[in-house]
Parts: C-alpha cells; structure tokens; sequence
C-alpha cells in the first residue's frame, strides 16, 4: 500500500511537471505570436493554481490529513 | 485546564503549524502583487527590447524543474526514503544555486541596457531582486533539512520541516510564474 501511494506520487508529481511545462510553451507562443496580455495572464493563473493545488497540497488543510503514524 | 493545553485538544499541532505557514506565505504574497501591481502602473505593458528572452525562459524552466525536485524530496521522506529525500533536496539546491546565477548573468546584461536608475531598470531589479532575495532564503532552509536529514531527523512520521521548506519554495515558483510573463513576455 505505501509503495502504491508512493509510485502514484510520483506520477501525479511527473504529471503536473509536463502540464507546467506545457503551459510556459504555451505562454512564450502567445507572446510571440498573439501577444495577449489576457491570454498571457490566463495562462500564469492555470499555473499557480495548479502549483498551490498539486504541490503545496492546499487541500490537505481543509482535510486536516496527518504525517504517518 | 490551562489555554495552551485547551488549544491542542481542539486543533492538532499539524494542522496550526500549516495554517500559520499559509497566513505567513500569504502575507508574503501580498508584497509580490504590490510588487506586480507597481511595474504595470509605472510602466504599462512596455518591454525593452534587449531584454534576454533565452535567459527568461531557462530561468523559469530550471525553477520548474526545481519544484519537481522539491516535491519528489517531500514525497520521499513521507515514505521512510531517507536516501531519495538527500539526492532530491540536493538538486533542488543545485537547481536554486543554478537560477542565481541566470539571474547573476541577467543582471550584469540589463544594467548596460536599462540601468537601475531608469523606469524599467527599477521595476526590473527590484521584482527579480526581491525574488532572488526568497530564493537564497530558500536555498539556506534547504541546506538546513538537508543538513538535519543527513542526520536522520526526519522520518516518515515526524517531517514538518521538510514539508513547510518545500511549501515555501514552491510558492517561490509561484511568484515566479506571475514575473516571467509580466517581465519578459507582456508587449
């Protein structure tokens, strides 16, 4: 079972790096190509989202979830 | 029964020590959006044109990358991995230490272009120096778990401190998905 959390850990982790990743190309190109600030703005807030939800575990808060005991 | 005692049975340690993290990150937040906030109302949305755009974007990949590192470190030591928590937390350090010196290289190209004293120089130096700034802060709590977890310290049950650092440098990266576009990207 930990083993299993862990490996899902891992892919959620690997996930979310290519969806980043994604989203800054997606970035550069409209800058490059549409420059639309709203766009531009759309995009960064997708990605700070996804950072505090994924990685800083935001929700873990509300769910008060614990270290292993 | 005395308040501090009353206080443990309501609330779990754990839970505290992350509310008081995420009052503190968002306190810290508030002076990046005054920050963001400033560079629009002084400048618009006008960029130099001699702005590094190679330098920009290895920047915020290598801070992307490092918050990869970072969460890997944090999942590591929540599972007993003592081993992969040191490598993790290393890269992420060499990765920081690595955006310091983008942010190093920049430096010295932008004051020949629009110096400190110029509208865009101010907004530059001060957003990307105030970020620098947090992440060199970052990078000294980091060698500081590193440092206790070479020591075995932390264990799958006792790992706050690892988990409230990498909270901490991924809101780094947060900030820092907010500054690239509005520095090199907006026109």
């Amino acid at each position: 079972m930990p083993l299993d959390k862990k490996s899902g850990r891992v892919r959620v982790g690997w996930i979310v790096f290519a969806l980043l990743a994604g989203l800054t190309v997606v970035e550069f190109v409209i800058s490059v190509f549409l420059s639309a600030n709203v766009l531009l703005a759309l995009t960064a807030t997708a990605k700070a989202v996804i950072i505090v939800y994924y990685f800083m575990h935001v929700a873990q808060l509300r769910r008060q979830e614990g270290h292993q005991e | 029964m005395k308040a501090e005692t009353m206080t443990h049975v309501r609330y779990p340690r754990l839970y505290i020590n992350r509310l008081g993290l995420w009052l503190f990150i968002l306190s810290e937040a508030m002076i990046f959006v005054a920050l963001l906030v400033t560079r629009f109302v002084l400048q618009g949305s006008s960029r130099p044109e001699e702005l590094n755009q190679f330098v920009g974007l290895v920047a915020t990949s290598i801070l992307l990358v490092s918050s990869l590192t970072a969460y890997r470190a944090e999942g590591a030591i929540a599972h007993n991995d003592r081993p992969g928590f040191l490598r993790f937390t290393l890269a992420t350090i060499g990765l920081g230490l690595l955006f310091l010196v983008g942010v190093g290289f920049e430096w010295s190209e932008a004051s020949k272009h629009f110096p400190p004293e110029t509208g865009f120089g101010t907004v530059f130096f001060t957003m990307t120096g105030m970020h620098a700034f947090h992440v060199l802060s970052g990078l000294v709590m980091l060698f500081l778990i590193y440092r206790r977890g070479r020591q075995g310290q932390y264990s799958a049950e006792n790992h706050w401190g690892p988990e409230a650092i990498v909270k901490y440098w991924h809101f780094v990266d947060v900030v820092w998905v907010f500054f690239y576009p509005a520095l090199y990207l907006v026109s």
